[in-house]
């Protein structure tokens, strides 16, 4: 399977992480490497770094469906080699 | 906001709500919210708080009068039990788009994580099923938290908020002018929009030779009030209109275009409209299994459209070729600007010949005095005709709720509350409860079996208290029937855990100071509804229906929708049998 490698920029808030999480359970999606920290100069907001390994075919819904978490300003994401 | 000189964080809240156009609440009080409710009834004069039985009774209501008005509903619980009871109603509402705020109280901040009395992580609980989920810890954010969730709720695509508040919030004392103004950088109603450009394609597809479209419309055409552009797109271009469960009351349903709603127990004609199509035009829908059957029947040589406001919704299930973004009322406004017309004579008359082949709409009617015991879907006509249409009409879930989505003949949009995506048994008389609070001057009807009224029987006693004028109708079988159906057809007829007894209801409903009436034959059940609507307030009537009258036609699991089974005979005899039995019992159910 192909790993992914997932930015988000998020609000820098208690419980952000527990949403992203519980919706990548959801879809039984495990995550390989995780880096959260608050982006420079800024306290308002963090960038999430995350290598995962969605299915192929779940890859588009599923940062979709990140994407509506209210607190999630952006997603991106990449094939990673 | 201005509040000066200093005020309770109780006080806020309150007016909070007041200020989000709170009309109606439901809430039952525990001990960290009681001092909300020492101040409750000071803003009685905004807010109309009823106490239903249980907090799910009362999360259900709010939803049922989210649907049936449009507006925000709310529901409130305590901490612990209060907040778990709510859960249901918040799934509820998520599954199917309801923009209800739920309002959970929380222990106080110093508790929090020693398992105190009555403390539970209901944020943590809810967090998969709502739009979006707030812990107020300080006085301060409370205008800008309500504000932020009732925004969200009723926005976009619409859906449930949870604000957890610890009990401490109510006692912060707070002076000045406090920041309400919105924080949400993350979010907007319409995140994407398609392009005349993109709407200008469906010429193409729909000019393609051989061309058989359908029209599939969903629960986003009443949430967006898109029914008349809707109607103008079909008539422009002649497309038949078929519908799910939540988008009937989307398209009149004496049009010609009408092709009846689709799905598991849905019209013969839709189904079979809706397999031979060859271009699909979904719009405010999210493919239910419900509603596709087999999905690799359903896409095979199919062309889908789907015009959605929820972009994650586009090739979750099927594969789009052209996904149309945006609220359904503004690309349909704006197809119907762009696009040329459209004639599909042919195909029109296939539908034409289906409906008159299977009867269309009055499909599994039984003829009279058939069997001794009552038909349901004989009574829901009986039902339609005798209210034209005019009602609210909730239904609990199971065969009663197929046969009100298929012969209630709905005159008005949201007017039809059912417990599409959930599928909650106990949804029913709560949501009635909700409607007829917020729509005091509609007729309003619950459909119920006997096994989900008994799953919140207790709101019989709010009922009664407030003097909601609910028409309550209860089929009774002594069986939760939809599953007897299937033990019956899939499982051999092993009934297993499927029939009980009940209590007289009519007996019961009086108890509360509700009068009722019983039936046995269709002369009684005509006079029974005949009371029900002369009397003022509540009634209930318990109609005894025949436990083995199957919901058809009936899309087995694992099946495609142009092999429904039609009758008996389809699933039970071995020489017709067109089914696979390993595919019916381990397909999804």
């Amino acid at each position: 399977m192909i790993y992914y490698k997932v930015t988000l920029r998020v609000q820098n808030e208690a419980g952000v992480l527990a949403r992203i999480t519980t919706l990548l359970r959801k879809y039984q999606i495990n995550i390989q490497s995780l880096d959260v920290a608050p982006i420079d100069g800024e306290e308002k907001f963090s960038d999430i770094h995350m290598l995962i390994q969605p299915p192929r075919a779940q890859v588009e819904i599923v940062m979709q469906k990140l994407q509506k978490l209210i607190p999630v300003i952006s997603v991106l994401y990449k094939e990673h080699s | 906001m201005t509040n000066s000189p200093s005020k309770l964080g109780s006080d806020l809240f309150c007016e909070a709500l007041a200020d989000a156009g709170v009309e109606l609440m439901f809430g039952i009080p525990g001990g960290v919210v009681l001092p909300l409710y020492d101040k409750i009834n000071k803003y009685g004069h905004h807010i109309r708080h009823i106490l239903p039985r249980n907090e799910q009774g009362g999360g259900f209501a709010a939803d049922g009068y989210a649907r049936a008005t449009g507006k925000t509903g709310v529901a409130l619980g305590t901490s612990g039990p209060g907040a778990t009871n709510l859960m249901t109603a918040i799934t509820n509402s998520y599954m199917d788009s309801i923009p209800v705020v739920y309002i959970t109280g929380q222990v106080g901040e110093d508790f929090i994580g020693t398992d105190a009395f009555q403390e539970t992580d209901v944020i943590g609980m809810s967090m998969p099923v709502v739009k979006h989920s707030y812990l107020i810890t300080k006085a301060e954010d409370i205008p800008r938290i309500v504000r932020e969730a009732f925004y969200l709720a009723n926005s976009g695509r619409p859906g449930p908020v949870h604000i957890d508040i610890v009990k401490d919030v109510w006692f912060h004392e707070i002076s000045g002018k406090l920041d309400d103004t919105m924080d949400l950088p993350g979010y907007s109603p319409l995140p994407e929009v398609c392009s005349d450009s993109e709407i200008e394609k469906l010429n193409k597809l729909l000019e393609k030779p051989d061309c058989k479209p359908v029209i599939f419309a969903g629960h986003g055409i009443e949430i967006s009030k898109a029914q008349k552009e809707l109607q103008l797109f079909a008539e422009k271009h002649n497309i038949p209109v078929i519908s799910t469960l939540l988008g009937l009351g989307s398209f009149p349903q004496g049009h010609e275009l009408w092709a009846g709603m689709i799905g598991m127990h849905g019209d013969a004609v839709a189904n079979y409209m809706a397999q031979d199509a060859n271009l699909l035009i979904g719009i405010g829908c999210r493919w239910d299994d419900r509603i596709t059957g087999k999905l690799e029947s359903f896409i095979q040589d199919t062309t889908f459209v789907h015009i959605e406001i929820d972009a994650s919704e586009i090739n979750k299930i099927v594969p789009t070729e052209l996904p149309l973004l945006g609220d359904a009322k503004e690309v349909l406004g704006r197809a119907n600007k762009i696009l040329t017309e459209h004639k599909f004579p042919e195909w029109n008359s296939q539908m034409s010949e289906l409906k008159e082949k299977y009867g269309f709409l009055d499909f599994t009617i039984n003829p009279e005095n058939d069997t001794p015991k009552l038909s349901q879907a004989r009574l829901l006509k009986m039902l339609s005709d005798t209210t034209d249409g005019q009602a609210i009409v909730a239904s609990d879930v199971g065969r009663h709720q197929m046969w009100t989505g298929r012969f209630y003949r709905f005159a008005h949009a949201n007017s039809h509350l059912s417990s599409g995506g959930l599928g909650t048994m106990g949804y029913g008389m709560s949501a009635a409860m909700g409607a007829s609070l917020g729509s005091p001057d509609r007729e309003v009807w619950t459909i119920t079996g006997d096994g989900g009224f008994k799953m919140n029987i207790q709101e019989l006693g709010t009922l009664a208290e407030y003097k909601i004028p609910v028409k309550i109708a209860i089929m009774e079988d002594n069986a939760l029937g939809m599953v007897r159906q299937w033990q019956t057809l899939l499982f051999k007829g092993n009934h297993s855990h499927s029939e009980f007894s009940n209590p007289d209801f009519v007996m019961l409903a009086k108890s509360y100071g509700i009068p009722g009436a019983r039936a046995k034959t269709y002369e009684e059940a005509q006079a029974a509804i005949d009371e029900a609507r002369n009397t003022d307030g509540p009634f209930l009537i318990v109609f005894e229906v025949d436990p083995d009258e199957h919901v058809y036609p009936m899309v087995p699991p694992a099946t495609a929708l142009g092999d429904q089974a039609l009758c008996d005979a389809d699933l039970l005899k071995d020489d017709t049998n067109k089914y696979n039995e390993d595919d019916l019992l381990q397909g999804h159910t």
